[in-house]
């Protein structure tokens, strides 16, 4: 309730504000709307959100499906992870913008080279979280596991996922906000569609009305995943705990 | 070996450790068992008393395998299937009581959960989870799981303390039972006399660290069913075995 109340008021501010500043630079939330309408019934936004979306996709997957593999082997192994660690330390420092230039330059102006930039990005987060996840393993119930002779499967099943859930859950989230917004950059560095290319004509143009446009429905986009894809995940994730009374 | 008197009863199980040390937070090492053999006699259950610390655990997890850092071995000839009640229940906390006793059986095995919730009295909370129970009700679950196995081999760590003395009683009631029909083997840790004697057919009482064996007792048959006065008679030789090592 008081959270609509805020978004309510932040249009508020927004509808005088422009109305005050009668600027191309400051369209109105109703001029925006429209825009929105319009760029739906033409094809063109469905189109150009899939093709972010399809980025955004396969590039979280691969990072998180890597990441998820890289980050139990470095918090079980310590050889692993001493080894390692240089790596990730490099790759998490590493600004986006250099890993998506090299990516372009080194593997070409293709969708590969858009993929491998996200994932580097990202991949590093992912290991860091599952990491500690894996390090925080109960060993008690391990040895339990090997007393009453659990195959691999039911170890991974349910000893090691079950821990690492909520590990999982938080590079989730962050993941997913962090592979957002470097796919929008790889867009605009180097792809010829695409929420961010979108974004980067618009700007040469001066069509704040656009970016605005676009831009929203990406803020809208983005609370959707979160409400319908992970907290569902983390509430199952987490029925097991005692309820806080 | 040492004395035993089980001449005639092959040996199910023999634990041989020629030294184990640990080494403890000031880098000092500290000798925890050393030319220590202990042997087990088919389907007998041993009970092994004595001062804590003294590497009763030690012994127990060396026998379970989940140490692996001793010299000497571990000989299980027929390869008896182990199942463990360790001191603290380690039930999977996100899986509710059922399945963590499922978990543990070998999908060939017979589903025998409802019977064992049924005998040890926790079927009401069958499909809780663990941080749901109290801790005697978790106690009782780690003990179906072991026995849910039908382990040839198993191993009890003090599985039965701070319990209160009516459920205490029931649980030792349907594991005596239960080892009794199918003739398992059986380990057990733990610093209560009586108890070890209500339910053991040998008693082995060990020493202060580095553990050694002062006495080896056998207790009259039939198990479980013992008078006051041999109860009284076999403390006595208990406390005589320990003043003569001290």
């Amino acid at each position: 309730m008081t959270k609509a109340l805020s978004l309510a008021v932040l249009f508020a501010i927004w509808e005088v504000a422009a109305l005050v500043a009668q600027s191309r630079l400051l369209p109105t939330p109703g001029t925006i709307i429209g825009t929105i309408g319009l760029e739906i019934r033409s094809g063109e936004m469905p189109f150009q959100f899939a093709c972010t979306l399809g980025r955004v996709g396969v590039a979280f997957t691969v990072a998180f499906v890597l990441g998820t593999i890289i980050g139990t082997a470095m918090g079980r192994v310590p050889v692993v992870d001493r080894f390692f660690d240089p790596w990730v330390v490099i790759l998490l420092n590493l600004p986006a913008l250099v890993v998506i230039i090299f990516a372009y330059l080194w593997i070409g102006l293709d969708e590969t080279a858009a993929i491998v930039a996200v994932v580097l990005n990202k991949l590093p987060n992912v290991i860091v979280t599952t990491r500690e996840g894996a390090r925080a393993m109960d060993a008690h119930l391990a040895e339990m596991a090997q007393v009453f002779r659990f195959s691999a499967l039911k170890r991974l099943r349910h000893l090691l996922l079950p821990q690492l859930a909520p590990y999982l859950a938080i590079a989730a989230r962050s993941g997913l906000s962090t592979v957002w917004k470097i796919v929008l950059v790889v867009e605009l560095l180097g792809r010829p569609n695409g929420v961010g290319f979108v974004l980067g004509t618009s700007f040469s143009l001066f069509d704040v009305t656009k970016i605005l446009a676009y831009a929203l429905m990406f803020v809208a986009l983005m609370l959707g995943v979160e409400i319908l894809g992970v907290q569902p995940f983390e509430r199952r994730a987490a029925r097991w705990r005692p309820r806080r009374v | 070996m040492n004395g035993a008197p089980h001449a005639g009863v092959p040996d199910a199980f023999e634990i041989t450790v020629t030294r184990k040390a640990h080494v403890a937070a000031d880098a000092t090492r500290v000798v925890v068992l050393q030319d220590f053999i202990l042997s087990l006699p088919k389907s007998g259950f041993v009970a092994l008393i004595g001062p804590s610390g003294c590497g009763k655990t030690t012994l127990l997890r060396i026998a379970a395998g989940l140490d692996q850092s001793f010299v000497g071995k571990v000989r299980n000839p027929e390869a008896l299937r182990l199942g463990v009640v360790f001191q603290e229940p380690r039930l999977l906390p996100w899986r509710n009581v059922a399945e963590n006793i499922a978990l543990a059986r070998p999908a060939a095995m017979p589903d025998n959960t409802a019977d064992l919730a049924d005998r040890l009295g926790f079927t009401s909370v069958l499909s809780r989870y663990p941080s749901e129970l109290s801790l005697g009700l978790a106690r009782r679950v780690s003990l179906a799981r072991a026995l849910a196995i039908d382990p040839g081999l198993l191993l009890l760590d003090e599985p039965f303390v701070s319990l209160d003395g009516a459920s205490a009683d029931r649980l030792r009631e349907v594991l005596a039972q239960t080892v009794g029909q199918s003739g398992a083997t059986v380990l057990m840790v733990t610093h209560d006399v009586v108890e070890a004697i209500g339910l053991a057919d040998t008693l082995i009482v060990l020493s202060e660290r580095p553990a050694r064996i002062l006495a080896r007792i056998a207790l009259p048959a039939p198990r479980g069913r013992r008078t006051i006065e041999d109860t009284e008679a076999i403390l006595a030789e208990v406390r005589k075995a320990q003043a003569t090592a001290g």
